[in-house]
């Protein structure tokens, strides 16, 4: 069993990624009462079975594996009931009305949840939060390559829908730098 | 529309005018826009406060193993 200093180190390891937990979790179920009791199920878990964590191996794509397997098995149970009647479902976003800009998100969301599944899944995993395609095709279970065709359908779906063309151009921008919230 | 992806992808052709996604690759420009708005909208998520049920339940998990 881990000394109580490393249990501590894995607490604080823990905390920091509950943002990105909660986020995933969020474009996998769209709904975020049930991201956030995936993400609670996924730590819980993550501490029962942290001695079978390899030290100095890739914490976050643990975590998200073991968060992606409960969603699956949950989702078999039908404990989360996928209701996408509107489209809305994916990634569901605290846009607020009447900002500048945000209708573009708006679209980008709406974009987004048009994507199959297993597109959105892979777009998020390597273009958002930046993982490998090897990694992401681990915590997927398929091979490099089928992560890496998810990713471009994706891609070449969404440049379509929100007339990305060659030259770049884009629904507008105003001029605004994106926020990169996270560490590539 | 098919969404039979799980077949053998293709290697990053450049064939213009093909029904077939694998196919078609994004100019760099366009991967590099539609990757800036995905993690604006990610985020936006990644940015929200976090209510305290996590941290609470972290510090009881810390707390029964102490007591293991």
């Amino acid at each position: 069993m881990s000394s109580p200093t490393d249990s501590s180190d894995l607490q604080k390891e823990l905390a920091q990624l509950v943002p990105n937990l909660r986020a995933f979790a969020r474009s996998l179920c769209g709904n975020a009462d049930q991201a956030d009791d995936l993400v609670q199920e996924t730590l819980v878990k993550a501490w029962r079975s942290r001695t079978s964590f390899a030290p100095g191996s890739n914490l976050k794509a643990w975590l998200f594996t073991i968060l992606r397997n409960t969603f699956l098995s949950e989702r078999r149970k039908r404990k989360f009931e996928v209701h996408d009647s509107d489209g809305k479902l994916a990634m569901q976003l605290s846009v607020k009305g009447n900002q500048s800009g945000h209708m573009d998100l708006l679209d980008f969301s709406k974009a987004f949840a048009t994507l199959p599944e297993e597109q959105r899944e892979a777009l998020i995993l390597v273009g958002a939060e930046g993982f490998a395609y090897e990694d992401a095709a681990l915590m997927c279970g398929c091979a490099v390559g089928t992560i890496k065709s998810r990713v471009n359908r994706a891609r070449v779906k969404l440049a379509e829908l929100l007339g990305v063309t060659d030259a770049g151009e884009l629904i507008s921008d105003n001029g605004e730098t994106p926020t990169r919230l996270h560490a590539p | 529309m098919h969404q039979n992806d799980d077949n053998e992808p293709k290697a990053n052709g450049n064939s213009q005018g093909s029904s077939n996604d694998d196919h078609v690759v994004l100019p760099v420009e366009a991967q590099g826009r539609i990757g800036q708005h995905l993690r604006r909208v990610y985020g936006e998520i990644l940015a929200e406060p976090l209510p305290d049920k996590f941290s609470k339940l972290l510090s009881e998990l810390a707390k029964s193993e102490r007591k293991e």
